[in-house]
């Protein structure tokens, strides 16, 4: 056509093979120690960027060829994931955290501050939640130091903030405490602290019975998955345990970045080997040698612990091969993700767990058919696998009275943020109100606040008003009543935040951890985004809500996966809750 | 075969088969933007969502098996709007400048537009990227045209395994590249095109196109690749004697080839029109004197004939017949004088293989000697 046609097309000279340059030896050492591992594209690659800064394009050349994976795929790989970057950076960087309750927290202003005060050698950057809830306004520093910034003064922060996050390790009244049991006691770094408050001794009780045996009992405890969705865990493991194919794979997914959810890391940081001993147990029923945890990479600190954990546990025979003398052997790898909330989508993160870029896979089939290297694989979230041993030691029957209800059975950890007076993390059972939250475990709004408005369940949860304090709330008040549980995270809000600001924050954290696969949310988390900034600077269309409407429906509907569909739940309870403030 | 039901209409599928597959193969025409019977489907576009009994949310006609019985809907409302408001989506973050655009008439997105009446989005529009690269002779990439509907580095990897490009970075900045965004002359590419080909969209066009009009301005003329004895089908796009550009046949079940091509057929084809091009027998200069052909004494230059260039007026036209003749006739001679084995004869990939099987066969029964082979065992 006329406008390009015009261009002048010039001759070029091609260049010879980048792989005539060869990398630093800090690198080439890397690259030998993957060579021919095509799943280690991502370790290989933080690896690489931690001896030369960023991601050197001759190194990731080699590293290509080394593993035999295309080089353009693991340039695609690499910009993926926001700890990755291709860019030379600075000898420091900084992540600050733009979650909900860090911008509640006015982090964004803490952030700018940053960017004066710090100068040369630093990187500011934003980062999606951080998992850092409780510590808002949170920030990361050089990928491992997790810390508290002060908004007054944002660079003593830096320097000065304790780096090791909460661990509740005292219960607050009206708690119930199974998983954080005897935490106050335990010291996550030395496996005979928690030898003496049993932990392993339900994988022992699960060895003295069969697989299937097992299997049963998790099923009858009526354990329900605690990644958000409350799949039923025993049906899960059963389709595994049953599956043709007898090579299969346990999978916990400790990728734990939905906005205002910190509660794997909390049991991560401070008890270790209750996850360890849940994914034993859970191999030992479905039939599984090894397992892997795959753990967000702002984690870091708490892979470190884990992976402490898992060496302590080798030698003292709690893991690895005959396990306590049986014939039982079971192998856990710690495995770092790099960056992006969309791999804690089970298929993603299989994605991500085989070295490519954390787009969904299609589903059918489902990850207990072909999962990890297309076997029967269980995906269970961290909370998940740390009740199981409770259950294995003390019956079904015990775990079902936990919670009393209908399709209740134990206790949750819930995270609780925003206007109350007491925020953190608790464990309870199922069925709590939401007044029971903010009056028995927050310690009631703070003085001046008045109960206006909730997100619960986490970003991909529900908004709702003053008419639902009194839902009991579980895996079924969702679809029953409107009000979801989720992740169990619950952000509590005054007259002070308004519903709009509130959505545009979320669809903000949406649009960022959009995985570009699908058109809907592509485009259509941008756009929306895009509709509720102008809205939030007062310029309200007239039929702006029913484009939101339309938007919910469409991202609902049309989604491929479940980050674009849901979506749509806090817009559309948005939208019914508070439908007066999208309108002007 | 499993029975399956399409708006009211009963088909039969083959087991196994995608929903979309299906209808497709049988009239039905849902729409769909990322899907291509030949590559693993997708699932990005979201435009052939669809409605099956029973199932309480819409499908991805392209990701669904066909099963025994499925009722499928494909025009109900709410798929409809669905697909209405994806069009939106994508409008939003498109030139639509389909008046100059070069794949005006041939473009999915047009054709789509056009059915749900979208002249313009709802949104502001807004792109997502703006990168045009005109690295390489064959095609050029603009990507501002793009609709991330991921045929081309699907057929780059799957179908032929170079994995030249891929996408990168994440969300409404995703975008398809090389490594590092390297020039495709330094990337694994083989310039085979067959991206371009498959691109729904004008982000892909051959350069020999660029400016040179719309399809419907073209004649397009099947034909064999004349390269090699594969015998590929290809199209030509033509306008008046001019061959525009060349792509392979599609929905065609009698090719060889599916639908793909390499490098030569696709953009080696410009030899056609070139002057140099040898269109009759010619006969040496020094030759055609001994035969009483021409006139004009002759002699070959005193160096090697293998480190000259061959010059035209060396030659003189003949007949077919005079070619064949003093050919059988030489090699005759040759063959009664000295034996078959003084004969080597050499074919051509770009012959057939019945032609090759003729060839072997004529030096071993006719001139007797197996001394016969083939360019492409170079
Ligand atoms: C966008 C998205 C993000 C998710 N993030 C997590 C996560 O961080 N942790 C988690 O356990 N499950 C997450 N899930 C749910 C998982 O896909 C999966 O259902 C879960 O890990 C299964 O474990 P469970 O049955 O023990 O809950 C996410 C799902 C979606 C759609
Ligand atoms: S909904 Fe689509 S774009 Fe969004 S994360 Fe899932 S696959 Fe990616
Ligand atoms: S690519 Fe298609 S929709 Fe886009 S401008 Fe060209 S013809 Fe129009
Ligand atoms: S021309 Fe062929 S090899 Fe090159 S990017 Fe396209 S499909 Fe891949
Ligand atoms: S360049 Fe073409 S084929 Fe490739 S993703 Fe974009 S629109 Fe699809
Ligand atoms: S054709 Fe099915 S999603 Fe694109």
């Amino acid at each position: 056509m006329a406008k390009r046609a015009g261009k002048s097309r010039q001759k070029r000279t091609y260049q010879g093979s980048i792989l005539n340059e060869l990398p630093p030896p800090a690198v080439a050492a890397v690259i030998e120690k993957y060579r021919g591992d095509a799943e280690a594209v991502i370790p290989a690659l933080a690896e690489i960027q931690q001896a030369e800064g960023h991601l050197e394009k001759k190194s990731v050349a080699h590293a290509a060829h080394a593993m035999h994976v295309h080089f353009a795929q693991v340039y695609g790989t690499a910009t993926f994931y926001t700890m990755l970057h291709t860019d030379p950076a600075t000898e420091n960087i900084i992540r600050v955290c733009d979650g909900p309750a860090c911008w509640l927290r006015r982090a964004g202003e803490a952030m700018t501050a940053l960017k004066t005060v710090l100068g040369a050698g630093w990187t500011v950057e934003r980062s999606s939640c951080l998992g850092l809830c409780d510590h808002a306004p949170a920030a990361l520093v050089n990928d491992h130091r997790q810390i508290t910034l002060d908004p007054a003064d944002p660079k003593a922060a830096v320097k000065t903030s304790p780096t090791h996050p909460h661990t509740y390790t005292h219960p607050r009244p009206n708690e119930t405490r199974v998983l954080l049991a005897n935490t106050d006691k335990i010291n996550p770094r030395n496996i005979e602290t928690a030898l003496a408050h049993g932990a392993y001794q339900g994988l022992t009780a699960a060895l003295e019975r069969s697989p299937q045996a097992v299997v049963a009992e998790v099923t009858a405890s009526n354990l329900r998955g605690r990644g958000g969705a409350g799949f039923p865990t025993g049906m899960k493991w059963k389709f595994v345990a049953e599956a043709a194919d007898e090579t299969r794979y346990i999978v916990c997914n400790a990728d734990e970045s939905e906005p205002l959810v910190f509660k794997d890391r909390v049991l991560m940081d401070s008890n270790p080997h209750l996850l360890l001993e849940g994914m034993a147990i859970a191999g030992y029923a479905i039939g599984a040698r090894e397992g892997y945890i795959y753990i967000r990479g702002e984690y870091a600190a708490q892979a470190d612990v884990l992976e402490l954990a898992i060496r302590q546990a080798m030698e003292r025979g709690k893991l690895g091969d005959n396990i306590a003398g049986s014939e039982f052997s079971f192998h856990i790898h710690v495995h770092r993700g790099a960056g992006a909330y969309i791999c804690g989508e089970e298929t993603a993160l299989l994605e991500s767990l085989e070295g490519r870029r954390g787009e969904p896979r299609m589903r059918p089939p489902y990850p207990t058919v072909s999962g990890f290297r297309g076997k029967p694989t269980v995906v269970n979230n961290v909370e998940t696998f740390a009740n199981v041993p409770a259950i294995l030691r003390h019956g079904a029957q015990w775990y079902n009275e936990l919670s009393p209800g209908d399709g209740r059975a134990g206790t949750k950890l819930y995270t609780l943020l925003g206007h109350v007076n007491h925020p953190g993390l608790f464990e309870a059972p199922f069925g709590l109100t939401l007044r029971q939250i903010i009056d028995d475990f927050g310690d009631g709004m703070k003085a001046g606040s008045t109960f206006n408005m909730a997100l619960t369940g986490g970003a991909a949860g529900t908004i709702v008003n003053r008419d639902f304090l009194d839902v009991p709330i579980d895996y079924a008040s969702a679809r029953a009543h409107g009000i979801s549980l989720g992740a169990g995270a619950f952000l509590i809000a005054d007259e002070s935040v308004s519903p709009v600001d509130l959505l545009g924050e979320l669809l903000h954290f949406f649009e960022s951890e959009s995985c570009g696969k699908c058109t809907p949310c592509r485009i259509g988390t941008r756009r929306t985004r895009q509709l509720l900034d102008g809205m939030r600077a007062g310029n309200f269309g007239a039929a702006d809500a029913d484009t939101l409407a339309q938007m919910a429906d469409t991202l609902k509907y049309a989604s491929f996966c479940g980050l674009g569909q849901s979506v749509a739940i806090p817009m559309q309870s948005a939208l019914a809750n508070f439908p007066q403030a999208f309108r002007k | 075969m499993v029975k399956i039901t399409i708006d009211n209409q009963q088909i039969e599928a083959r087991a196994g088969q995608s929903l979309l597959d299906a209808a497709l193969e049988h009239g039905i025409d849902i729409p769909h933007l990322c899907h291509h019977k030949d590559l693993i489907p997708s699932g990005s576009c979201r435009m052939c969502v669809v409605e099956i009994d029973g199932m309480p949310n819409p499908v991805h006609s392209c990701g669904t098996t066909v099963q025994d019985g499925m009722v499928v809907h494909t025009k109900t409302d709410h798929v409809e709007n669905l697909r209405r408001h994806v069009m939106d989506l994508f409008i939003s973050d498109h030139p639509l400048d389909c008046v100059v655009c070069d794949k005006n008439g041939s473009c999915d997105l047009q054709k789509y537009a056009y059915q749900y009446n979208i002249s313009e989005s709802s949104f502001p529009v807004e792109l997502s990227r703006a990168k045009y690269i005109d690295d390489n002779p064959f095609y050029v990439r603009d990507y501002q045209y793009c609709i991330m509907c991921g045929k081309c580095v699907r057929v780059c990897d799957e179908v032929v395994g170079a994995g030249a490009i891929h996408f990168s970075e994440r969300g409404f900045e995703t975008v398809i590249s090389t490594a590092f965004d390297v020039p495709l002359a330094e990337s694994s590419c083989v310039f085979c095109g067959n991206c371009v080909q498959i691109c729904p969209t004008n982000a892909l066009q051959p350069v020999s196109r660029l400016g040179k009009g719309r399809d419907f301005e073209f004649e397009h003329k099947k034909t064999i690749c004349g390269y090699c004895g594969v015998g590929c089908t290809v199209e030509f796009a033509t306008k008046g004697d001019k061959i525009i550009y060349a792509h392979g046949a599609q929905n065609d079940p009698t090719t060889v080839n599916g639908e793909f091509l390499c490098v030569k057929g696709r953009f080696g084809w410009d030899f056609v029109d070139k002057p140099g091009r040898l269109t009759e027998p010619l006969m040496r200069k020094d030759l055609a004197y001994e035969l009483g052909i021409t006139a004009e004494p002759w002699q070959l230059p005193a160096e090697s004939v293998l480190e000259k260039e061959t010059d035209p007026n060396w030659f003189v036209p003949v007949s077919w017949d005079t070619a064949i003749d003093v050919t059988a006739t030489k090699l005759a001679e040759v063959i009664q004088k000295y034996g078959g084995d003084a004969v080597h004869g050499q074919t051509s990939a770009r012959c057939t293989n019945e032609e090759n099987y003729l060839f072997q066969k004529f030096m071993r029964a006719g001139v007797g000697t197996n001394n016969v082979d083939h360019c492409a065992r170079l």
